[in-house]
């Protein structure tokens, strides 16, 4: 899966730069991530990405997007930019693994839950991030 | 002249950042009209003159390539520019999309200058945001 690395790792930074002025850096794991926006995805290939933010991650995600002191960010806000990030990660990923393809991808789910990343499957990818505010991982399941 | 644009999106976030990029672009703006998915969306414009859309694919209880084939089979609603704004960017989805009538494909995650580029060409204004030489669609509907 290298090549499939590369298009994800382009794909999450390109998010995150492009619409919420973040950029990330290759870091270490978190202890424990606060949320999780996960996506399905179906078509030549099929699978899932989830996204796994500490709370600061998240709150900056809000503020820079919006345009908002941390002080007025709401966990509704919270929840609804970090469901964007996964469906744009989603997309983006798709879109550069094979824009000739048609894939269909799920609505994004959201969960708050402080526990502690979960390793997948023998054949997952595990990207984690450092930035600014902290720590965030991404994760990709994916089928032949 | 100013217009009223509707902005389709089940993300109220996605919905803020593109209203902001709106009020910078240059477009004079009546109304910013807002829904959170297809069915909402043809509710608005059932109530309210709109003279563009801008609308994301992803969405519940009706997509954004849905609201399109709608729009396409209503008298009025099929001379609505619709900006597509969507992370499903496939050439299939892009393909459906234009054979249903979409004047335009902004891909997510976006540059605010593709935003304001797509929008001065639907509304045909020139790069100060002005209605240059090109006419209103006179195909429209005459009230």
């Amino acid at each position: 899966m290298g090549n499939v690395k590369e298009i994800l790792a382009e794909s999450i930074f390109e998010v995150f730069e492009r619409m919420f002025f973040i950029f990330l850096e290759p870091g270490g794991q978190a202890p424990v991530h606060d949320y999780e926006a996960a996506i399905r995805f179906d078509g030549p290939r099929r699978g899932t990405i989830r996204i796994l933010f500490t709370r600061p991650v998240a709150r900056l995600m809000v503020r820079n997007m919006l345009g908002l002191d941390n002080g007025a960010v709401t966990e509704q806000q919270v929840a609804d930019c970090v469901k964007e990030a996964a469906n744009m990660v989603s997309g983006n990923f798709l879109v550069h693994l094979d824009a000739s393809k048609k894939f269909t991808m799920s609505l994004p789910e959201f969960s708050a839950r402080p526990s502690p990343p979960q390793a997948g499957p023998g054949d997952a990818l595990l990207f984690d991030f450092d930035c600014e505010a902290g720590k965030m991982r991404v994760v990709l399941e994916m089928q032949a | 002249m100013s217009f009223n644009l509707l902005i389709v999106d089940d993300s109220s976030s996605m919905r803020s950042v593109v209203k902001k990029i709106v009020g910078l672009s240059g477009v004079a703006v009546n109304r910013l009209l807002e829904a959170e998915n297809g069915r909402r969306a043809l509710e608005v414009m059932g109530g309210n003159w709109v003279d563009a859309v801008i609308l994301d694919i992803n969405m519940p209880e009706m997509n954004g390539l849905e609201l399109l084939q709608k729009m396409s089979e209503d008298a009025l609603m099929k001379s609505i520019p619709v900006v597509m704004m969507s992370t499903e960017a496939s050439e299939a989805h892009m393909k459906t999309a234009f054979e249903l009538g979409a004047k335009g494909f902004i891909r997510k995650p976006f540059l605010p200058e593709e935003v304001r580029k797509m929008l001065h060409g639907v509304l045909g204004l020139d790069e100060k945001g002005d209605y240059g030489e090109r006419e209103r669609d006179s195909g429209g509907v005459d009230f």
